[in-house]
């Protein structure tokens, strides 16, 4: 159990800002780490490296987080604060990235976070997200064409 | 040129989690496997008793044949049996008969997950590996579905039918959790129809200080008498009739 604490508290941080980038809302992300948790302690998986184990929760909150936002909950229940009224970034430029990034569609969000801001190669988000690595291509270019238009192409895309 | 990576980097680095969440889903998960250990002893308490009473019988049924008029056994009867081990066949018969599924435990260690295999503890004969696949059945989400339904067929539930489900959960439950003195929150999501029954399905949280932290998500019959976890996963309502949340 100490070796699984370990691990949670490892990549929490990570699980926590993927869940907020795919949810746009502290609570839902809240469930989504919570659920994501849970899974992996009930798991008997055996992990090969910590790669291995970081990829297997990416997989396992982006799954949550859709489970989350398909259901309708927003929909249906008592509406939730967004992420837009809630944060105030020191510097505009961190604003502008950040919300531009959430206004895209989620399969989008989900690329463009791991490839800008987990440092993944095309190959590893392929791996991971268990998609075509030619989609994975697709959907970041299409995801940066969006962007650059929402941030009025002032920013370089490294 | 501002560079995207950079920024989006620092936007990230900002939004820091309530570390006290990492405590909440240890006790999560702790509750969890108590509410597993429950659903076992109430499914299983009353077949192992019944195992056991069947048992008893077996043994001392050549006893009770043997009674005098006077309905008594000797005690040198009793012993002598005892040590003659003559039953040991007919209670094992007996209890092979109680537990059919012996020839499934051929099948079940061939097709078992690798790496769960080598924690089975095998006993032939006895209710426990019947527990121990049971156990592992429920922790793995679900594998035991009661029901299912598309979420695509939630209907809306007007206001004032959602304040009547809600008293009536707070009525059973109370406002606060006895145990942690959290605040119960029920929201009533929509209805569906399945097999003739309508059910309600909801959210239960708590209020935990100053946030809320999902419990479960469950299914209510119409006519408020079950009460199931369910659990939403690809376009589905997902429950398991194994523990009515209103009988507890």
């Amino acid at each position: 159990m100490e070796e699984k604490r370990h691990v949670i508290e490892k990549n929490f941080d990570m699980v926590y800002r993927l869940a907020l980038s795919q949810t746009k809302n502290r609570e839902m992300a809240e469930d989504v780490v919570q659920e994501t948790f849970l899974r992996f302690l009930k798991t008997d998986r055996s992990f090969e490296s910590d790669e291995h184990i970081k990829a297997w929760l990416i997989r396992v909150a982006i799954n949550c987080s859709h489970s989350i936002f398909s259901s309708s909950w927003h929909k249906k229940t008592v509406p939730m604060t967004e992420l837009s009224e809630e944060i105030p970034f020191e510097t505009e430029e961190k604003g502008d990235a950040y919300y531009a990034v959430l206004e895209l569609a989620p399969k989008y969000r989900a690329v463009i976070h791991l490839f800008y801001y987990e440092d993944m190669s095309i190959e590893e988000i392929s791996k991971t997200l268990k998609i075509n690595s030619s989609t994975v291509k697709s959907q970041l270019s299409r995801g940066r064409k969006l962007l650059r238009e929402r941030l009025k192409g002032g920013y370089d895309f490294v | 040129m501002i560079l995207f990576r950079k920024y989006y980097k620092e936007a990230n680095d900002d939004l820091q989690p309530r570390r006290e969440l990492i405590d909440e889903i240890f006790e999560k998960a702790s509750k969890r496997e108590s509410r597993k250990i429950y659903k076992l002893a109430m499914r299983y308490g009353g077949a192992v008793a019944a195992v056991l009473v069947i048992s008893a019988t077996a043994i001392f049924y050549p006893q009770i044949q043997k009674m005098n008029e006077n309905y008594l056994v000797t005690v040198s009867e009793v012993e002598k049996d005892a040590t003659l081990g003559g039953d040991e066949e007919k209670l094992s018969t007996l209890v092979e008969k109680m537990m059919p599924a012996k020839e499934n435990h051929a099948q079940d260690k061939k097709e078992p997950k690798s790496d769960s295999i080598a924690e089975e503890k095998v006993i032939n004969g006895t209710a426990e590996y019947e527990i121990e696949k049971e156990a592992r059945a429920i922790t793995e989400d679900f594998a035991i579905i009661s029901g299912r339904v598309s979420l695509e067929s939630i209907s809306d539930v007007i206001e004032t039918e959602k304040e009547v489900v809600s008293s009536f959960l707070y009525s059973v439950f109370g406002e606060i959790d006895r145990e942690t003195q959290n605040q119960h929150i029920f929201e009533i999501a929509g209805k569906f129809e399945d097999g003739g029954e309508t059910f309600y399905i909801g959210r239960w949280r708590w209020w935990v200080v100053d946030h809320s932290s999902l419990l479960t998500e469950f299914v209510l019959d119409e006519k408020l008498s079950q009460m199931y976890e369910c659990r939403i996963e690809e376009g589905e309502i997902i429950w398991t009739t194994e523990n009515n949340f209103l009988e507890k």
